[in-house]
């Protein structure tokens, strides 16, 4: 009986050990989770929910060591179930946070898109300015260098690098605003209406006066780079020109490359110039005059210049930079050139079309 | 009878022995060393996902050791091989960690190399440019761009030497095609001026 007793003793002994060395499976829930931890870390949760990721780390640990200490029981002891819910749970954490993540990085994808766009549009239409006006100072290396910094920006919104994206996009809007801030000056003039009424008003008593005593006058329209030649009020041709780098500022002084605007006439015609044909025009004339001494009084120019002269209509291709001339091709100025006379009105504005490109791009810029 | 009663109490014995076993210490370090190295070498930067799958590893290892170490009659042999395959993926990871490191520096070389050739080549195209075929303004409008692109050409350096390779790469990518644009336009006015 007694032999029996140990026998029986030994055997459960035995099979204590031996079942207790054999691993019973893992709830299915611990290897979801898991999975799901990995596709949460995949998608960048610690970038785009850095805290509710943190919670569900934090929530997973406590399951894992759960789980662990319920591993170290002995196999007759572990109970599986409350390891399973929490894993459960987590898993549920999870597949919330999951959700949370794509909405965050699609809100902060969509933000840089939008801000990268909107920043290239801005650039684009500088850009298509500086070609349409042939202006070089609109198309500032800046622009170039915010555009890069645009693109560096998007490739690091999709590297999940949103601040540094911001930083880039940032950058890029300083400079491209820098370059507005330089330009709008200049530019404001030819969306400023009360400008382009006077502009308007000076070119609609020119034609009324060739209508009136038909006789000849040019005007020339800087933004559309048109000279138009009229007689007794009626448009005889119109001439494509080109002009100088600061050709959207009217002139001061001399040297800063601007054409000068307002009421001139030809004082001379040259037929031999060293820009084939030149029709010199009375620049400065009293009203420029007045503005230089102000301007000099003002100490807004420099103390050492003076105010220039010289200023013609002349051949040599419209695609050429003058230093505030206005260059035609030499067939135009031949023509023109054979069909005016000294005394001939020039008058010389901006624009006349409230609508102008740049008044457009302005308010694209705005 | 009475001897195998002998040999099963003398296993009994073995296998409560076998409690005493105690942590894998000399495997632990050797792992985590491992690791390190491959951290050091930069694997989180250049190959996250095997990064993680080999720091995964290494906790399920430390996992495993934990619930031995609560356990009556410990066995580590689990922990020891889990232990031997982070440390085998971690060698693993430190030079696959080197060699992408590697390709991609070299490609962030070989794209700066390319981008100043190319705003070299344009710049030296935009002296010589045809000035019959669009304006003096164009050449100018170019030459601005040229000198934006070689003004943002000195950041890539700073990028290779930081080690974000993949970011170099591509901006001198972006400068390259920048300035093989304008190379184009000019060497197509000059086409259409000999056409002419």
């Amino acid at each position: 009986m007694k032999s029996s007793r140990l026998k029986t003793g030994l055997l459960l002994i035995v099979l204590m050990v031996v079942t207790g060395c054999s691993e019973p499976p893992a709830p299915t829930e611990i290897q979801l989770a898991l999975t799901q931890e990995t596709e949460l870390w995949r998608a960048g949760a610690s970038v785009y929910t850095p805290e509710s990721y943190q919670q569900y780390l934090s929530a997973l640990n406590s399951a894992r060591d759960l789980y662990t200490r319920e591993r170290s029981r002995m196999v007759w002891f572990r109970d599986y179930q409350p390891i399973a819910r929490s894993f459960a749970q987590v898993h549920a954490m999870g597949e919330k946070m999951q959700g949370e993540v794509q909405t965050v990085a699609l809100q902060q994808s969509t933000e840089i898109s939008q801000t990268a766009d909107a920043l290239q549009k801005r650039i684009t239409l500088l850009k298509e300015l500086a070609e349409e006006l042939k202006d070089r100072r609109l198309a500032m290396r800046k622009l170039t260098q915010a555009d890069i910094r645009i693109e560096d920006a998007k490739r690091l919104a999709k590297e999940r690098r949103s601040k540094e994206a911001n930083q880039k996009l940032e950058a890029a809007r300083i400079d491209i605003d820098a370059v507005i801030k330089t330009l709008r000056p200049l530019l404001a003039r030819y969306a400023d209406r009360q400008q382009i009424a006077r502009w308007k008003s000076q070119v609609d008593k020119a034609l009324a006066e060739s209508r009136r005593e038909g006789k000849d006058v040019i005007i020339v329209r800087k933004v559309d780079r048109q000279l138009t030649l009229y007689r007794k009020g009626g448009r005889v041709r119109d001439f494509n020109a080109g002009f100088g780098f600061n050709f959207l500022a009217d002139k001061l002084y001399s040297g800063d490359k601007a054409t000068p605007e307002g009421e001139y006439k030809i004082v001379k015609k040259l037929p031999y110039s060293r820009y084939y044909k030149a029709l010199l025009i009375d620049y400065p004339n009293q009203e420029d005059q007045q503005r230089f001494a102000l301007a000099k009084k003002k100490k807004l120019i420099p103390a050492n210049v003076g105010i220039g002269n010289l200023i013609e209509i002349h051949g040599g291709g419209n695609d050429s930079m003058t230093n505030g001339c206005i260059s035609l091709q030499d067939h135009h100025i031949s023509d023109l050139f054979a069909q005016v006379d000294v005394g001939t009105p020039v008058v010389i504005v901006g624009t006349i079309d409230y609508d102008n490109i740049i008044a457009s791009a302005l308010r694209g810029l705005n | 009878m009475k001897n195998l009663l002998v040999l099963i109490a003398g296993l009994a014995l073995v296998s409560s022995l076998a409690g005493c076993a105690k942590p894998p210490q000399e495997e632990m370090n050797s792992a985590k060393a491992a690791i390190e190295a491959a951290a050091a070498e930069g694997s989180a930067k250049y190959v996250a996902e095997d990064n993680k799958k080999v720091n995964d590893e290494y906790a399920a290892a430390m996992e495993e050791i934990k619930v031995q170490e609560a356990k009556w009659f410990k066995n580590y042999d689990k922990a020891k091989q889990l232990l031997a395959q982070a440390k085998a993926d971690a060698d693993a990871l430190t030079a696959k960690t080197a060699t992408v490191k590697e390709e991609l520096k070299q490609q962030s070389v070989a794209a700066l190399d390319e981008a100043t050739t190319a705003v070299t080549g344009a710049k030296a195209k935009l002296e010589t440019a045809p000035k019959g075929k669009g304006s003096a303004a164009d050449i100018e409008a170019m030459k601005a761009d040229a000198a934006g692109m070689e003004a943002e050409l000195a950041t890539i350096q700073p990028l290779v030497d930081q080690g974000e390779f993949v970011a170099a790469a591509e901006k001198a990518a972006s400068i390259r095609d920048r300035a093989n644009a304008i190379s184009t336009q000019i060497d197509e006015a000059a086409a259409k001026k000999a056409g002419n």
